[in-house]
Parts: structure tokens; sequence; C-alpha cells
């Protein structure tokens, strides 16, 4: 009863096979002098054609080069960046890059997709920050934070890995970027800034946090008679960022943007803007 | 021999009570397992992805693609080490897409997307002469060149860009000389849409200027006309309905009926199927004449062009493979340009990449069957009924299963026979009713609780729960 079906499933493979074949690899890039055209050859069932940059590359090929060529760059389903000289060369092309359509396809793409970090595909969009590996903004993901419009704002943030990219990102076009080794960013607000645009920053492995922003003319100030009494201006800047990170939930961001930028200098803003941070978390 | 321990364990405890924590136990540890192996995360973005709509278009792009109709594209990517190499102008250097458009028609291209605004030009644009000589000289029988304008109203009304006024006025009337001519060169608009939460997830498919009375369309629906009708007739028909278009937005006319695309929408969802990491690229194949080719294939600008004699000599095109063009749409586009990044369901993409995955999935968006806010409906109902009925009457977690299979069934048939953008639609609106469904309940039943058991209603073991159940008397011995 089952043989049939073997015979069958045997067969069915066989016509798979017999399909048209799917590339192995391709040429990515060339190092050579600009006469030496064509630097190589790929030798494909008797015939050699011309290697050039893109030739697609398919398994049993054998890739020779001309004597005077510094490299070729393949990207091959065996590796993805392999690097030939001449002396490497005849190599022979082995394995198939291709996914394919149909069932497989699909199954291959949901694998690719399951194997992909986030970080790869572009990144996340969740605003939810798990762990360490994601560099998280302050102030809740679903409340648009307050910054004043015209100012250089210190972006505070915490987690993943350097270097990360700071940006804001307008309806249309990017509003301004900076790329910073460790927070804070100081990012420059245009005062011909939209309304509201999102501010977005990107670890080194691309995973990324984000807050809508709202662009107000001036951030509610604290009562000049608590300030009055405190020694000294830091410690004045300090409890003001206290104060304005203490009026609700869309402020997280101007106030740990303010205390960011004293903490370099002054102790006790570090450990207001950690604690800041912490409790956004 | 079959029967594994840990079953075997639970059945043969004797309390109830010991059954549930004990499970949720060994759950909990396995997860604390998977953290403690650095795999933590996984476990969690699995169970966010259940919820998060944003992931559902990866799934649905995963599901239901139908590569055979899908439409193979070559992205010129100008990355971070072509614009080193290139001496890091401020903006991309027009020689080289002077170089890279050469290559591409005389390799047959099925047409070509410069996408870069051609209307924010800078006063120090290198190789703008070599731009507008390669314009000039396009001929009538090459592949379509397609020029991003994005802002072209701005620069007109002097309003951005004017020191780059006098480049584009020259790029527009060379374009204008070569239409005139009878060549196939035309200027598309590159406008996304952002919803609400800033986020891009449609692409406008045209954008009108009443002020100069004209249209210009999307990149998609010239690569899926071109596809379909070939090169001339699918120009001819984007031109009509752009002429439509105009006639619309600015004298109030009605758009006329038309038999393409199918789907009349004005904003179309772009299909994502192109990313900006390397592993997108060439795995993916379709069919063409016979020959199995890559549907996506990334080449690095600089690799494409050579350095001209002196610092002041245009660039000149490479030697290439001609499968790398041939038949293919080449998008030539920045992936490291400050100004043209969006945030996507799948993260911070470039504009040129988000392009690419429109022009990829073109006919899949342009040539699904037109369905209405009420067929969505119908259908987000059909599918909400099962989907209700399993969380009604099956255990959480056999329903949940049961929903998932039930949404993943959506996305292959809802997919297959309209787009995965109707799909994922669908699957929204279907889980947003289940959710709906099950607070309305869940609030109904907790008022008729609070009702018959008063304040005790809101303990976990409610009181009828915890009554004791009346024990039948022993049957008298008989005798």
């Amino acid at each position: 009863m089952i043989r049939p079906f073997l015979v069958a499933l045997m067969l069915a493979f066989a016509a798979v096979a017999a399909e048209a074949k799917s590339p192995a690899g391709f040429v990515v890039d060339i190092a050579a002098p600009d006469d030496v055209d064509p630097v190589g050859t790929i030798e494909r069932d008797g015939k050699a054609l011309p290697l050039a940059i893109g030739s697609t590359l398919f398994a049993g090929d054998v890739v020779r080069l001309e004597k005077r060529v510094e490299a070729v760059d393949l990207e091959t389903s065996a590796a993805p960046k392999l690097r030939l000289r001449p002396a490497d060369t005849p190599y022979k092309i082995e394995g198939e890059l291709a996914i394919g359509d149909g069932v497989g396809g699909t199954v291959g793409r949901v694998i690719d997709m399951i194997k992909a970090p986030d970080g790869e595909r572009g990144g996340k969009v969740t605003t939810a920050a798990r762990g360490d590996e994601t560099p998280q903004l302050p102030g809740k993901p679903a409340v648009a934070q307050v910054l004043a419009r015209g100012e250089t704002v210190a972006i505070a943030f915490a987690g993943g890995k350097g270097p990360y990219f700071v940006e804001a990102l307008g309806p249309q076009k990017s509003l301004g970027s900076v790329k910073t080794q460790a927070a804070p960013a100081l990012l420059p607000i245009a005062a011909d800034a939209p309304k509201s645009f999102a501010i977005v920053v990107t670890g080194a492995d691309s995973r990324l946090d984000r807050r809508l922003v709202r662009l107000v003319e001036r951030l509610p100030a604290p009562p000049a008679a608590m300030l009055d009494g405190l020694p000294s201006a830091e410690m004045r800047a300090v409890a003001a960022a206290i104060w304005l990170a203490d009026q609700g939930d869309a402020y997280q961001l101007a106030a740990a943007g303010q205390l960011a930028a004293l903490a370099g200098r002054y102790p006790p803003a570090r450990r207001a803007l950690a604690a800041l941070v912490e409790e956004t978390r | 021999m079959r029967r594994t321990v840990f079953p075997r364990l639970i059945t043969q405890t004797k309390t109830h009570v010991l059954k549930v924590p004990v499970i949720a136990a060994g759950v909990a540890a396995v997860l604390g397992l998977f953290s403690l192996v650095g795999n933590g995360e996984a476990v969690s973005s699995f169970l966010d992805g259940l919820t998060n709509p944003d992931r559902l278009v990866r799934w649905s792009t995963a599901i239901s693609q139908d590569n055979s109709a899908s439409i193979p594209v070559t992205f010129v990517d100008v990355d971070g080490a072509s614009m080193q190499r290139f001496g890091a102008p401020a903006i991309t250097p027009r020689d080289m897409l002077a170089a890279v458009t050469t290559s591409a028609r005389e390799a047959r291209a099925a047409g070509i997307f410069l996408d870069f605004d051609f209307a924010l030009g800078r006063d120090q644009d290198r190789g703008h002469q070599a731009l507008i000589e390669m314009i000039d000289s396009h001929p009538v029988d090459a592949a379509p060149l397609f020029l991003v304008r994005a802002n072209a109203a701005d620069t007109a009304g002097g309003t951005t860009a004017s020191a780059g006024a006098e480049q584009y006025a020259a790029v527009a009337a060379a374009v204008e000389r070569r239409i005139a001519a009878g060549a196939p060169i035309r200027f598309v608009a590159a406008r996304a849409r952002l919803d609400d939460d800033l986020v891009v997830r449609r692409w406008v498919l045209w954008e009108t200027d009443c002020a100069s009375g004209r249209t210009d369309a999307a990149p998609q629906l010239y690569a899926a006309a071109i596809t379909a009708f070939g090169a001339s007739e699918g120009l001819g028909r984007v031109d009509r309905l752009a002429q439509a278009e105009t006639d619309a937005v600015c004298r109030k006319a009605t758009r006329p009926t038309s038999p393409w695309p199918r789907n009349p929408e004005l904003e179309a969802r772009i299909p994502f199927r192109l990313l900006a990491a390397d592993r997108s690229f060439g795995r993916d194949v379709i069919t063409r004449n016979g020959e199995t080719v890559p549907l996506m294939r990334r080449v690095i600008a600089h690799t494409l062009v050579r350095a001209g004699a002196d610092a002041s000599a245009p660039m000149r095109p490479r030697t290439v493979a001609p499968e790398l063009f041939a038949g293919r749409f080449v998008i030539v586009g920045a992936t490291e340009q400050a100004g043209d990044r969006y945030v996507t369901p799948l993260g911070v993409l470039p504009g040129a990449v988000i392009v690419a995955n429109n022009v990829i999935g073109a006919p899949s968006i342009l040539d699904a069957r037109p369905i209405g806010g009420f067929e969505i409906a119908v259908l987000a109902l059909l599918l909400f009924l099962p989907a209700f009925g399993a969380l009604k009457w099956l255990r959480s977690i056999p329903a949940v299963f049961a929903i998932g299979m039930i949404a993943l069934a959506a996305i292959v048939v809802f997919g297959r026979i309209y787009s995965p953008a109707v799909a994922f639609e669908v699957i929204s609106y279907a889980l947003a009713m289940l959710g709906i469904a099950g607070t309305t309940e869940a609030l109904a039943e907790f008022v008729m609780a609070i009702r018959a058991h008063g304040w005790r209603a809101v303990l976990k073991a409610t009181p009828a729960a915890a009554e004791p159940v009346a024990v039948p008397e022993p049957e008298a011995p008989k005798p």
C-alpha cells in the first residue's frame, strides 16, 4: 500500500529537481585594473561565460580569474561574503541560494522570519523594550511627549548597544539626526519644526524605541518660591526637572533631557536621571 | 512505554488542587530556562506577536505572497560606503546616476527609477551636466526612465531649496524635451502616507499640483502597467489616468471608471517584502520564460561605476552582467540619506527600500479584486463567528491555537483571493470584534454575578462554586 505512495513521492521530487536551476550566488564586487575586461570566466555546461559585476552563479559553475585581477567578491549560499583571488581559482560553486515559491518557499520565508532577529529585519516597532538589548526612551510609549520648540534637546535613553542613531522623523522628512556613542544625544529641534513628529533611537543592532512628540512654545515652569531657597543653579535645575517629571507622563522625555544635560557635571542630576529612567522602565 | 513521566505524574496526582499550580510552575520554569540561555526575549516576542497588528503584516507577507505575480527588482544601493568612495558629497553625485542609468538601459531593463528628489537640487550638484546629457540622449525605444520630484510644488513656490531651483528647472526642461520627442521619461511622485502614529503603512498613488495642472503617478503604478501591457501601452494608460486625476482634483470632474487598475483606491497599502538587511535579497525566486530568476537583487552603487580620468570628469559605467538589469525594474536609491527614512511596521526603512517594496508587490495590490468596507465587514464577521465559538466552547489554550489557525487560514485564503493587505485588514477587524465581544461578555457576567451575590462576586471563586455540593443519600442495603 505504501510502496506506490513512495514511488509517487520520488517522482514528484524528481520533477521538482528537474525544474530550472536556482541561483547559488552572485558576483558583488570586482577589484581589477580598468583594462582587464573580462576579469575572468564562469564555466557552465562546457561553455566559458564572461564574469562581471552582477553575474549570477549556479551550483556546478567553475570560476576562473585573470592573473592581474586583485580580488572578486562573491555572495553565495555557502558564504555570504567570499573573496576570491586568482590563486584561489578555479573555484567550484556549490549550494543554492533560493527558497523558491509554493509551499516550500512559504515555509522557508516563515523560517527566515522566525530566525532573523528583529533588528535585522528593520527593527522593532513596538515601543515596549525588553531587557537591555533595546535602547529605551523615557516616558510611556502610548503617551506623546511634550518638548519646547526651537531648542537643542538632550535626548536621554538607557539600554541597548552603541553607537546610537537618534533621529527626529517628521511627517515627510527627517528633522535632524545625531550619531552618538552614549546617551544623551543633543538633538536640535528647529524653530519651524512641525507640531508633532517622532523621536527614534536606534541601537547598533537596529533595535529601536520611539516616542511621538508634541511641540509647545514653552514648557511649564515650577513656582519661583519653590526654587528660591535652593543654594546653587544646578540644584535649582535638578529640582525644576523633577518638578516637571511630576507634572505627568507627557513630560518624562523633557525632564530626562534636562537632567541629562546636567548629569555630566553634577552627580545628583545623574542619580535623579537614573531613577527617572528606571521608573519609566 | 509511550506514556511519558510527566502526564503520568499529573494523572496520578490525587488532589486536583495541586495539578494547576504544578503545571503553571513547570511552564514558568521552562520559560525561566529560556531566559537563562538568552532566549527569554524570543518567548515574549512570540507572545507579543500574537496581538501586535504590525507583526501581522510580517506574517501575512510571508505566508500569503504569491511570487508569480511579483515584479523582479534590482535595487542599486547608494549606501554609506558608496558615498565615502564618491568623496562624501552633500548629495548623491548626478554623474553616478547617469552612469548607472546608462548601464541599465543598455542591458534592457524593464524600467529605471531614480529615487532622488530632483526638485531639491543644490548649487554644488556634482555631475549635473552629465545627468542632463543622459536625459537628452535617452532613446525613444529605451527602458522607461522615472525621476522623482516629491517637492516640486514647494520649489516652484520658492519655499524650499531655492538654491536648487535652477538645477531642477534644467532637469525638468530636459525631461519635457524628451517627452515631446516621444521618449519614455516621466516624473513620478514618492509620497508616503503617515498614519496617526506616524508609521508609514500606505503610499499615495497620485500627487496633483493644480498650480501647474499636472499629476505625478507613484512608481508602482508605472511598474504594474508596464508589466501588464508593455512599455508604450503601460505609459499611455498611466498618463491618461493621471490626466483624469488632474481633472477630478482641480476641475471637480468625475473620475471615469477604468478597467485597470482593478483596485481604484487613491492610496495603497505597502506590500512589505524587501527589507534593508542583506539576507532579504536573492532568496526569493520566480520563473520567467522558463528561467529561475531572483525576485530581488541588490548591488552596491560604487561597484557599478569608475571614477573619471580626473576629479572634474564624470564617472563612467563599468561592465556589468546583463542579467543584473535585463527585464527587471531598477531602483536607484540611498539607504543612508537622513532625510528619507520612515518608521514602518518593520522598523525604520529608507524611502528607496519602501519604493522597491511597492514595485515588487504592485500587482498584488493594484490588480487585487477591489473590496469595499461592507464586504470587509462581512468577511470579518465570517471570521469572527468561528473564532468566538472557539473562545466560548474551548479551554483557553486550545482556543488560542484554534483562533491562531483560523487567522493563518484567513491569511492564506483572503491573501490569495484579494491581497495580503486585505487579509490583514479583515483579521484586524475580526480580532477587534473578538476583543469587544469577550470584554462585553465578561462585563455582563460580572454584572450578573454582582446582582446575584453582591460584593463576593469580585472574588475569583464565585459563591456558587464554593457552595457545598449536595451528596446523594446512600442506597439502603437490599435485604
